[in-house]
C-alpha cells in the first residue's frame, strides 16, 4: 500500500486530465464535425440553386423564343435565325447544343407542310423516317445551322418516346417540360454524350389556351433546347466545388444508367469516411436527383486539424503534470525515507558514541584507579603495608603547617627496634621483615585516630604522626605501643636487652612556629630515641620541644 | 302624422342610404391596392395547392381571383419553394401563396391568412411507425421534406432533429418525395391535406399511413413582400383577402377540391393578429 500511495495520485492526474483532454477533443471533433456539415449543406444548397437557376434561365431563354411566335408565324425562317442571333448565345449558353421549332402536322397536312418547307429553300426536305402516321412532329427549323445539326431538319420527334412524353407534358401544361435522358450518339464525337431536351409549346395565334382541350386543340407546335448535360453544368456561375464531387441522375434513383452528369469519370464512388447527400430537384416537371458526396481533400480544406494538436498537447501536458505530481508525491517520500536513513545512521552513531563514552569513562576511572593504587604505593611501605618515608615527609610538612596555623601541639614518636641487626643475623632477613611486619601492625594499631599516621622511616626505625595530641597522650601511645611489643613476645635471641623483641622511643610534642621547621622537631625526636637507646634500651624518653639548645 | 306623410319620409330615408352606400362602395373602390405598376406572384407545385401539369389548383384559382379584384397587372409564376422565399426577402418578388410564418420569415414578409390546416405525417407501413415517438428507435428512418418548408411546431421539431443526424433528404418539389418513398429511399414525408388526394393517384395509400401532428392548425396565407410593398398597400392586400374570406370566395375555392365539411374545417379559423 505504501509503495502505490505516490502513484495514486499522478495516476488520479493522469487520468482526469486525459479525461479533460478526450471531453476538448471531443468537443473540438463535434465542432469540426459541424462546420464541416453546415459548409457541406451550403454548398449543396448553393449547387442547388445554381443548376435551378441556370435551367430558370434557359427556359427564361426559351419562353422568348416562344414569344417570337406569338407574333411571326413557325414557318417565318428568317425571324427565326435573327432571333437567335440577337440572342447572342455566347459560351455562357455553351450547355445548349440546337434551339429549333418543331410543326405540329397531322397526317391530311403532310404533302402541303413539304410543300411549303421546300418553297421556302430546303429543296430536300423530308420528314424523316418515312412512312406514314397519324401525326408527324419534324423539326423545320434550328440553329445553330452547322455540322452535326444538319441532320435535324425534318426530324420527326413523335415516334421516340422520350421525346414525345416530353413534348405532350409540355403541349398540355402550357409550361417548360424535359425530356428524360438522353444520349446524343449522332455526334461524331467518339464519346456519346449524355443530355435532354427541353421544349415549350406553340399554340395558334389569338386563341386561349386555358385548359387542356383547348391546348390540344389549338398547338402549332414546339420551341426547343437541346442541351448537352457536361457543357450546361461547366457553364454554371461560380467556381467549381471544392473537394466535393457532384452527380446527377435523371428520376430519382442512382443508377449508372440514369447518370445525367458527374463530376468524377465513371461517376460516385463513396468513400466510408465521405459526407453524402441527396437532393431532389424538379426541373421543369422533371425529377433530377442531385448527389453530393465529399472527397478527401475537403476535411482538409474546411475541417481544422486542431484535434491532433489537442490529443498532442493534452496528452504531453497530462504526463507532464502527472510526472511532476508523482516527483512532488514521491520527492516527499524519498526525502522522508532519507530522513529515516540518516536518523537511524544518527541512532546508531550516538550509540556508538555513548559505548565509546561509556568505554572511555571505564578507562578514565581505570586510570584514577590506577593512579590511586599508583599513589598509595607511592606513599605505602611495601614491606610493612603502612606509610613510607614519602609520605611520612608530605603529612608532616602539611600538619606541620597547619598547627602552625591553629596553634595546637603536634607529638611525634620515633621508634627503633632494639638490636634489630643481631635479629637478623640470628633469623635471617625473613623473618626480620616478618619482624618489621609485626611492629609496624602494632604501631598501626595504636595510632588509631584518622589523623593519626603511622610510617617506616627507614630499616628498623619507625615513626608516628599524631596531630594535636599533646605530651602525655603522646607518652601514653608511645608506652602503649611499647608494651604491645613487648606482649607480641617475638622471640629475639641476639638481643642484649631481653628474649623478645623491644623497641626504643622517643616522644616530642612541640607547638609550630613559623621560627622552627619539621625537620627541627624530627632532629629532636631522633635526639630523644638515641637517648632512650642510650639509657638502656626498652623505654620511651619524652620531651616538649622547646628549642634544640634546651635539649642540651 | 298622415300615412302618406310617414311613406314619403321612409322613402326620402331609403334614397339617403342608399347614396350613402354608394358612396361607400365608391370609397372602397378608391382604397383597392396601387395598381401603377404589375406585380409579380409566384405559384409553387404543392399537390391540389398547384399543378403545373394541369395549371389548375387552389393557389391558381385564389390567385386569379385576386388579381381580379385588385384590378392590376399581375405576373404569375411557378417557382421551387426555396426560391419563391429567397425572392420575396429581396423585394424581387411581390407575392406568393399558402405561405406560413415564422419568426425569420415575419422579418421580410407579411401575411394574409385565407386558410388554415394541420400536418400530417405520412410513413411507410412497413417502417412500422404507428406514432410519432417510435420514430426515437428507428435509426434507418428517413424523412423527405421540401426545402425552406416549416410546419407546425412538433413537426419542425422532428425535421430539426431528424436534419442534425443527416437523416432527411431535401427536395425542391413533392414530385420526387413521392416518388422516392414509393421506391422506399426515405420511410416518410410531412403532408397537408391538400396532397391526400395525390396519394391515391401515386398509389401510395395502400402501403402508407398517416399520423397527425399534435399541433394545432397553422395558418396559411398570401405572402407579402415587406421589402416591396409598403405596409399601406400590404394592408389594402389583405382587406382584399380578407373580403375573398368574408364574402365566400375562399371557402368556394376550396370547396372544388375538398368536401364542404373538410374545405369549412380548413377556411373557418380565427386569424392570428
Amino acid at each position: 500500500m505504501t509503495r502505490i500511495r505516490p502513484f495514486i495520485l499522478p495516476l488520479l492526474i493522469l487520468i482526469a486530465m486525459l479525461c479533460a483532454t478526450w471531453l476538448v477533443w471531443n468537443h473540438e471533433r463535434q465542432n469540426t464535425s459541424n462546420q464541416i456539415r453546415s459548409q457541406f449543406d451550403f454548398l449543396l444548397r448553393e449547387t442547388v440553386s445554381r443548376v435551378e437557376q441556370r435551367m430558370a434561365s434557359y427556359e427564361q431563354m426559351l419562353r422568348g423564343v416562344q414569344g417570337l411566335f406569338t407574333t411571326t408565324e413557325v414557318m417565318e425562317r428568317n425571324s427565326f435565325r435573327d432571333y437567335i442571333s440577337s440572342l447572342q448565345l455566347d459560351s455562357n449558353f455553351s450547355g445548349i447544343q440546337a434551339i429549333g421549332v418543331i410543326e405540329w402536322v397531322p397526317e391530311v397536312r403532310k404533302s402541303a407542310h413539304v410543300a411549303a418547307m421546300q418553297r421556302l429553300g430546303a429543296a430536300n426536305y423530308a420528314i424523316k423516317p418515312g412512312g406514314q402516321r397519324e401525326v408527324y412532329t419534324p423539326i423545320v427549323q434550328f440553329e445553330p445551322y452547322i455540322g452535326s445539326n444538319f441532320a435535324l431538319s425534318g426530324l420527326d420527334q413523335w415516334p421516340d418516346q422520350v421525346r414525345r412524353l416530353a413534348m405532350e407534358k409540355a403541349r398540355d401544361s402550357g409550361k417548360p417540360a424535359i425530356s428524360s435522358m438522353l444520349r446524343f450518339s449522332a455526334d461524331k464525337e467518339a464519346d456519346a454524350q449524355t443530355g435532354f431536351i427541353m421544349y415549350l409549346p406553340i399554340y395558334t395565334k389569338g386563341q386561349q389556351h386555358d385548359s387542356v382541350l383547348t391546348r390540344r386543340t389549338y398547338l402549332t407546335g414546339w420551341v426547343f433546347a437541346i442541351f448537352h448535360m457536361h457543357d450546361l453544368m461547366a457553364s454554371l456561375y461560380g467556381e467549381q466545388l471544392p473537394g466535393l464531387s457532384l452527380a446527377i441522375y435523371d428520376g430519382v434513383e442512382p443508377s449508372a444508367s440514369a447518370l445525367l452528369y458527374s463530376s468524377v469519370e465513371g461517376g460516385i464512388t463513396n468513400q466510408p469516411s465521405a459526407i453524402t447527400s441527396n437532393e431532389y430537384l424538379v426541373v421543369a416537371g422533371r425529377s433530377w436527383m442531385l448527389s453530393m458526396s465529399t472527397l478527401d481533400d475537403f476535411d482538409k480544406r474546411f475541417g481544422h486539424n486542431s484535434k491532433s494538436l489537442i490529443v498532442i498537447a493534452g496528452t504531453s501536458l497530462s504526463l507532464v503534470l502527472a510526472m511532476l505530481a508523482w516527483l512532488l508525491a514521491s520527492g516527499r517520500a524519498r526525502a522522508m525515507r532519507l530522513a529515516t536513513t540518516m536518523t537511524s545512521e544518527l541512532h546508531k552513531k550516538i550509540e556508538e558514541y555513548e559505548v565509546v563514552q561509556a568505554l572511555m569513562l571505564k578507562a578514565e576511572e581505570a586510570l584514577v584507579e590506577s593512579n590511586r593504587k599508583l599513589e598509595s604505593l607511592s606513599a605505602t611501605d611495601g614491606l610493612t603495608g603502612i606509610a613510607n618515608r614519602r609520605r611520612f615527609d608530605e603529612v608532616l610538612a602539611k600538619e606541620y603547617s597547619r598547627h602552625t596555623r591553629s596553634g595546637a601541639e603536634l607529638s611525634l614518636i620515633l621508634l627503633d627496634i632494639d638490636c634489630f641487626k643481631a635479629f637478623n643475623d640470628c633469623y635471617g632477613h625473613i623473618v626480620g621483615d616478618e619482624c618489621l611486619r609485626q611492629i609496624a601492625q602494632v604501631i598501626a594499631d595504636c595510632a588509631t585516630r584518622t589523623t593519626d599516621l603511622a610510617a617506616r622511616y627507614g630499616g628498623e626505625e619507625f615513626v608516628c604522626i599524631l596531630p594535636e595530641t599533646d605530651l602525655i597522650a603522646a607518652v601514653a601511645i608511645a608506652e602503649r605501643i611499647r608494651s604491645e611489643i613487648i606482649a607480641r613476645a617475638i622471640p629475639h635471641g641476639g638481643s642484649s636487652v631481653a628474649d623478645y623483641v623491644t623497641a626504643s622511643l622517643g616522644v616530642v610534642t612541640a607547638r609550630c612556629s613559623a621560627n622552627n621547621s619539621s625537620l627541627a622537631i624530627l632532629s629532636q625526636v631522633d635526639e630523644l630515641l638515641y637517648r632512650a637507646k642510650s639509657l638502656g634500651r626498652n623505654r620511651v624518653e619524652y620531651q616538649f620541644f622547646e628549642t634544640l639548645s634546651s635539649l642540651d | 302624422m298622415p300615412v302618406s306623410m310617414s311613406k314619403k319620409i321612409l322613402n326620402s330615408c331609403l334614397v339617403c342610404l342608399m347614396l350613402v352606400l354608394c358612396d361607400l362602395n365608391a370609397i372602397a373602390v378608391a382604397s383597392g391596392p396601387d395598381c401603377s405598376r404589375p406585380f409579380t406572384l409566384a405559384l409553387h407545385e404543392h399537390g391540389l395547392l398547384y399543378s403545373a401539369d394541369t395549371n389548375t389548383g387552389i393557389d391558381k384559382d385564389f390567385a386569379d381571383e385576386l388579381i381580379r379584384r385588385s384590378g392590376c397587372k399581375v405576373n404569375v409564376n411557378v417557382m421551387p419553394r426555396a426560391r419563391i422565399w429567397q425572392l420575396i426577402e429581396s423585394g424581387a418578388l411581390d407575392f406568393s401563396l399558402s405561405g406560413i410564418a415564422t419568426a425569420e420569415r415575419n422579418r421580410f414578409a407579411s401575411f394574409a391568412w385565407y386558410f388554415s390546416n394541420k400536418y400530417y405525417l405520412l410513413v411507410r407501413k412497413d417502417a412500422n411507425v404507428k406514432q410519432l415517438s417510435d420514430l426515437d428507435h428507428k435509426d434507418r428512418f428517413q424523412l423527405g421534406v421540401i426545402r425552406s418548408f416549416r410546419y407546425g411546431e412538433s413537426a419542425n421539431r422532428l425535421v430539426d432533429k431528424l436534419q442534425s443526424a443527416n437523416r432527411v433528404s431535401q427536395a425542391n418539389g413533392l414530385a420526387p418525395l413521392y416518388q422516392t418513398l414509393f421506391l422506399n429511399h426515405i420511410q416518410g414525408m410531412i403532408i397537408e391535406p391538400f396532397d391526400t388526394p395525390v396519394l391515391e393517384e401515386k398509389k401510395l395509400h395502400t402501403i402508407t399511413n398517416l399520423i397527425e401532428f399534435n399541433d394545432p392548425s397553422v395558418p396559411h396565407g398570401l405572402i407579402m413582400s415587406k421589402k416591396s410593398l409598403a405596409a399601406s398597400e400590404q394592408k389594402k392586400w389583405r382587406d382584399l383577402v380578407n373580403s375573398m374570406r368574408s364574402d365566400g370566395t375562399v371557402r368556394r375555392i376550396f370547396e372544388k377540391y375538398f368536401t364542404s365539411d373538410i374545405a369549412a374545417a380548413m377556411t373557418d379559423f380565427q386569424s392570428p393578429q
